[in-house]
């Protein structure tokens, strides 16, 4: 599995608890979840939003942190679902 | 795998990987459903005969993709559930006798439909609960 500067995510579950960060620098959150085609995002201790973020937003992942490719305000508008 | 090799595996790494099979096929035969919840509405269905299907539905949409007002009205017709709307892209409602035959007909039902989460419970709990 690859994102799309050809970086390899060999398992996806190593992104499970890592944080998440959009392409202008906003923190987006946490993965809580791996599914077959998005991952769960969640931001926020009591009432967390979330964001369903396809795979192929990703843009890499590099020293524990994911990036995307993603600006924090098309995230907010098109990913946040709860 | 042949049986010899079976055989000489140990029985915990015979269910672990049997297990994680399981895992791979439900993520493949249910992608669009949050594996927790489908998890734990298999195992509520299988474990106990009696059980109501009682579900907390999430079902998200693509955001200004479909008219989810429509989408309201046909989960009020079909279950006599008014849902809410959350962020504007996913309908929030409390169903029962769903079932995981139930979210495959939802699921070939309605094409748009991006992804379900929710929670399934074993007690039998009131329509707008949490």
């Amino acid at each position: 599995m690859m994102d799309r500067n050809g970086n390899t995510i060999d398992d996806w579950q190593v992104l499970v608890n890592k944080p998440v960060f959009a392409s202008d620098g906003k923190e987006v959150g946490i993965v809580r979840s791996i599914q077959t085609n998005n991952l769960i995002i969640s931001y926020g201790p009591v009432t967390p939003d979330k964001y369903l973020i396809p795979k192929s937003s990703i843009k890499n992942f590099t020293n524990g942190v994911l990036y995307l490719n993603d600006g924090s305000e098309f995230i907010e508008n098109n990913y946040r679902f709860e | 795998m042949s049986e010899k090799t079976v055989a000489s595996q140990p029985s915990s790494a015979i269910l672990k990987s049997k297990y994680e099979q399981f895992l791979q096929e439900a993520a493949s035969l249910f992608p669009k459903v949050d594996q927790k919840l489908l998890m734990n509405i298999l195992q509520f269905e299988v474990t106990y005969d009696d059980w109501e299907g009682s579900v907390l539905l999430k079902i998200v949409y693509p955001a200004d993709k479909v008219d989810l007002n429509a989408k309201k009205d046909f989960i009020y017709n079909r279950y006599q559930r008014v849902p809410t709307i959350e962020a504007d892209k996913t309908l929030r409602f409390k169903g029962i006798r769903i079932y995981i035959e139930q979210l495959e007909k939802i699921l070939k039902e309605d094409p748009d439909i991006q992804y379900i989460t929710g929670s399934a419970t074993l007690a039998p709990s009131d329509a707008y609960s949490a």
